[in-house]
């Protein structure tokens, strides 16, 4: 679906219309948070472990420099090749380069969010150089050319119809639509290409400092083949992905899983350093790291957004967001949906015009920063992003007109208190709970919005200031 | 690079200082005995859609290891180098089954090896270590493991010594820490590849094994 | 024990009935109760909107208007949130006021927490033979805590038969101005609020916070639904001798 030159407002009414999407939206995050909310009781005082995990990724980014030297050294001493990339096109042009030496025509992906991010499919597919998605979820969602709706899974959205319809037209055949045939036909034709492919590429939740390792949390199993076969490996990593230690990674190894899918471990846990060695069957011979940085230094040393590099993209943020609940994720427009989706756009990406409307894509209910494994405070982000676009100007000018003028009638209690009189009167008289005079509520756009789906209360006579002298009397009696 | 230290308001120094911090190491519970941790590691693996054998002895684990494959009709089945198996004392194995153990060559036997691991039916690895908490084991790659074995085949087989349980992830990861310089590849298995890619609905073995079975040396 | 209100621009206007009950359960509980009508709106709606000089300037005079109260209790978790969670950051650049805005925000409390943790009361001695349904506002929950004190206040009310309320955890689309910038969405929110609600079959749904109950039973009555909307110091106030 093409929304690119929709607003938020016009791509979430669309999303709203979707009934199909709405109902398989809440039942996968209903799935996916009470698998959370059973597994992290199974850990026992999540909380302690949040804090640990808070405490660990804040410390590794406020110290980003240090680490990020020691893995670099660690991994080229492994005999890794460490490639910086200050932003989505200087990192294309890497893994293109990489393609080009190894002449490489077919590169199989594992899901990465960066390669999203940094659009590298079509960079590949400009250079003649095939990006075949291998996640199922990522390959149906690559056969629909869309876009992943959510983090972990990518395609939610897609009935297992339209997912059938996709194979047969890719298979030249007719296919059953259960899950085990749909499943087997990507399991064979996939594993063709896995064993034809020239280069993997992947992306990494967690680099080690400190051994130079790369890891990955897998379920499918493609994470490890496109690890495994190719002879290239190439990894695509976020420069904050670091953790210092294995003791580290431990910690975060609890928290990563549970919070994202509600598994204790997922089926995979690849722990990654160097090239394969010299007596090896089988593994890459040589293993490119890229380390992207693409608008995340910028937020280092900023104190109300240094923390959005905590993030370790679990999407445990989208599961319990009831905006992301109702629209799902492409409505957001971004590479990144829901709440951590509503930050990272902006600051990742602050030149593009939906980076100013994202922040308003929240109710500011707080259940992102309650269910962020590292305590990332999500919703006090959206407010600083609100309050940098406001300082831009960048609301209407009757927001800001509106914004103006209440504020002097509520800073003066006098104004305000007549205010309130006249505005509950007009209310009373005219439109009262806006069931009649509806054409004159719905000349105003605030009550019109309102208006669409509710009705007002009913305005009393005197405000709570009018019935204080008589209230006072009463204790006196 | 720069950039990094200059946002965080340091010189280019600060890179090779390594930061104070005071690391608290995870609260661990008490560790279990080796009964509990066989049931734990049992239950949970079993809870993923992974098939546990305990076995009384090398003698018994040998037969029903056989036993089972032969009832599998697997026609090609792929090992680990014989050497590394020499805990388990097999014998039986590498003449009543169809099977090619890994041995280190040339890279044209490597090349060979691949192909054979790319149509065996069955894979059958041994576990460095379990993990009671999570159903989970460790493979490290190396010279005699091979990391296909455990990947590429329809059915995963792993052997695991009881001895080599532990009873968390946090321990699992500090043993592998504890063995100097990593493998070029370590990866903790728990259970069969899976997928809820399509409605939410769960299937097993999309891109890895679709069966993982582990015979447990409880002697 | 000297209380002083923050009624709050919403309830002072278009829902008096809640302030009412709210000082008659607090004089029964042997309170002084207090009300400055210098005082009008904590500056939120502008705060979340990005509008911080905007809010600093409410919210300045609401800081003179409290000035010198002893425990100010409010009936919104929302507020109460935004005075204890936010002015210390709203005024963080002025060392004197930051001072005058934390200490305020040290001394505010959310009617229920009010009562069960400073009052140390539970049963306030009202009857209600009713089943109800609460909703756990989202501020009140996340930001100051209010988590289990409304439910224990409701399990004394005589009479009144609590019903669970499914996905009680998620916001009913009020958002403050969220609801009128983004109504479609606010309103599918609402809408799946409602579904629970009246799922939970109960006559009443009780919330700590107007501008929740403002929306869900907006949405309600357009949609033809009968089940009353009660802020929990209405419930708390009624079924007493003295009424």
């Amino acid at each position: 679906m093409q929304t690119a030159d929709l607003d938020l407002k016009e791509r979430a009414e669309l999303a709203l219309d979707n009934q199909f999407l709405r109902k398989a939206v809440r039942y996968t995050v209903d799935r996916l948070r009470n698998g959370k909310a059973a597994s992290s009781a199974a850990l026992g005082d999540f909380e302690t472990w949040r804090e640990r995990g808070r405490e660990i990724r804040a410390h590794t980014i406020a110290h980003l420099d240090f680490y990020l030297e020691l893995f670099a050294t660690n991994l080229e001493r492994r005999g890794g090749k460490v490639h910086f990339a200050k932003d989505a096109a200087e990192a294309s042009s890497i893994c293109v380069a990489v393609a080009q030496e190894r002449n490489a025509k077919l590169a199989v992906k594992s899901k990465s969010m960066v390669s999203e991010e940094i659009e590298l499919n079509t960079h590949f597919a400009e250079h003649g150089i095939e990006a075949l998605e291998t996640d199922l979820g990522e390959w149906i969602v690559q056969l629909a050319r869309e876009a992943p709706a959510h983090i972990i899974l990518p395609c939610i959205h897609k009935s297992r119809g339209e997912i059938r319809a996709l194979f047969e037209r890719h298979a030249g055949r007719p296919l059953s639509e259960d899950t085990a045939t749909l499943a087997g036909y990507a399991r064979k034709t996939l594993r063709e290409r896995f064993l034809a492919a020239d280069i993997g590429i992947s992306g990494c939740n967690f680099a080690v400092a400190d051994t130079g390792s790369i890891v990955m949390f897998t379920n499918e199993g493609n994470g490890r083949l496109v690890t495994t076969l190719p002879r290239t490996h190439v990894v695509l990593m976020g420069m904050e992905r670091i953790v210092p230690s294995f003791a580290d990674l431990a910690v975060m190894a609890e928290l990563l899983p549970r919070s994202a899918t509600g598994q204790k471990l997922t089926t995979y846990m690849n722990l990654l350093t160097g090239p394969r060695g010299a007596d090896e069957a089988d593994g890459p011979d040589d293993l490119h790291v890229v380390i992207v940085d693409n608008g995340r230094s910028a937020q280092l040393g900023d104190k109300d957004f240094q923390a959005i590099l905590h993030c370790i993209r679990c999407g445990a943020c989208l599961n319990v967001c009831p905006v992301y609940r109702q629209i799902g994720g492409h409505a957001y427009g971004s590479v990144y949906p829901g709440p951590i989706g509503a930050v990272l756009s902006p600051l990742f990406q602050p030149e593009r015009e939906l980076a100013t409307e994202l922040a308003n894509a929240s109710s500011l209910c707080g259940a992102c920063s309650e269910a962020c494994p590292v305590k990332i405070p999500i919703h006090d982000m959206l407010v600083k992003l609100r309050e940098r676009n406001a300082r831009r100007g960048s609301g209407t000018r009757a927001e800001r007109l509106l914004m103006e003028f209440s504020a002097s009638v509520l800073s003066s209690p006098r104004v305000f208190s007549g205010a309130g009189r006249v505005a509950r009167t007009l209310q009373r008289w005219t439109i009262c709970d806006g069931s009649r005079f509806s054409w004159i509520a719905r000349r105003i756009p605030v009550l019109r919005a309102w208006l669409g789906t509710r009705l007002l209360p009913k305005p009393p006579a005197r405000a709570f200031r009018d019935l204080w002298p008589d209230l006072e009397r009463e204790v006196k009696r | 690079m720069s950039r990094v230290s200059q946002r965080l308001g340091r010189g280019p120094e600060a890179r090779l200082e390594e930061p104070k911090r005071s690391w608290v190491p995870p609260l661990e519970p008490s560790p279990l005995a080796r009964a509990e941790l066989v049931a734990q590691f049992s239950s949970e693996l079993e809870r993923v859609g992974g098939a546990v054998q305990i076995c009384a002895s090398k003698a018994e684990l040998e037969t029903r290891l056989i036993g089972f494959v032969l009832d599998s009709l697997a026609r090609q089945v792929v090992s680990f180098s014989k050497r590394s198996f020499a805990l388990f004392e097999f014998e039986r194995i590498w003449s009543e089954l169809p099977i090619a153990a890994w041995e280190r060559g040339s890279e044209e036997a490597a090349l060979e090896f691949r192909a054979t691991v790319a149509a065996a039916d069955v894979g059958l690895s041994i576990a460095d270590l379990g993990v009671a908490a999570t159903g989970s084991m460790l493979f490290r790659a190396g010279p005699q493991r091979p990391r296909s074995v455990s990947l590429l085949p329809r059915s995963h087989i792993a052997v695991l010594a009881a001895s080599n349980l532990v009873a968390d992830l946090a321990r699992g990861i500090a043993w592998l820490a504890a063995q100097g310089s990593p493998p070029s590849s370590a990866v903790f298995v728990t259970g069969p590849s899976r997928t809820s890619d399509i409605e939410n609905d769960l299937t097993l073995g999309v891109h890895g094994p679709a069966a993982v079975t582990v015979f447990i040396l409880d002697n | 024990m000297r209380v002083s209100l923050f009624i709050t621009c919403l309830a002072d206007q278009l829902f008096p009935e809640v302030g009412v009950s709210m000082v008659r359960v607090l004089r029964r509980l042997g309170c002084d109760v207090h009300f400055a009508p210098e005082q009008s709106c904590c500056g939120q709606a502008h705060y979340n909107a990005g509008y911080v000089p905007e809010a600093r300037r409410v919210a300045r005079s609401l800081l003179d208007a409290l000035e010198g109260s002893d425990h100010v209790v409010t009936p919104s978790g929302s507020c109460a949130a935004m005075l204890r969670h936010s002015y210390p950051t709203l005024f963080e650049e002025d060392g004197e006021e930051a001072a005058r805005a934390t200490a305020l925000a040290n001394r505010t409390f959310e009617f229920s927490q009010f009562v069960v943790n400073v009052l140390r009361v539970e049963d306030v001695g009202a009857t209600l033979a009713r089943s109800a349904t609460y909703q756990p506002s989202c501020h009140a929950s996340r930001f100051i805590g209010v988590r289990s004190e409304p439910l224990r206040l409701l399990a004394k009310v005589r009479g009144l038969e609590l019903r669970a309320l499914p996905n009680a955890q998620d916001c009913c689309g009020f958002g403050g101005l969220f609801c009128v910038k983004l109504p479609a969405i606010s309103s599918a929110m609402a809408a799946e609020k409602v579904s629970h609600v009246a799922s939970s079959g109960a006559e009443v749904l009780v919330g700590t916070d107007m501008g929740c109950l403002m929306n869900i039973s907006g949405q309600m009555r357009a949609g033809g639904s009968r089940i009353e909307a009660l802020h929990l110091a209405q419930v708390l106030d009624s079924g007493h001798a003295d009424r």
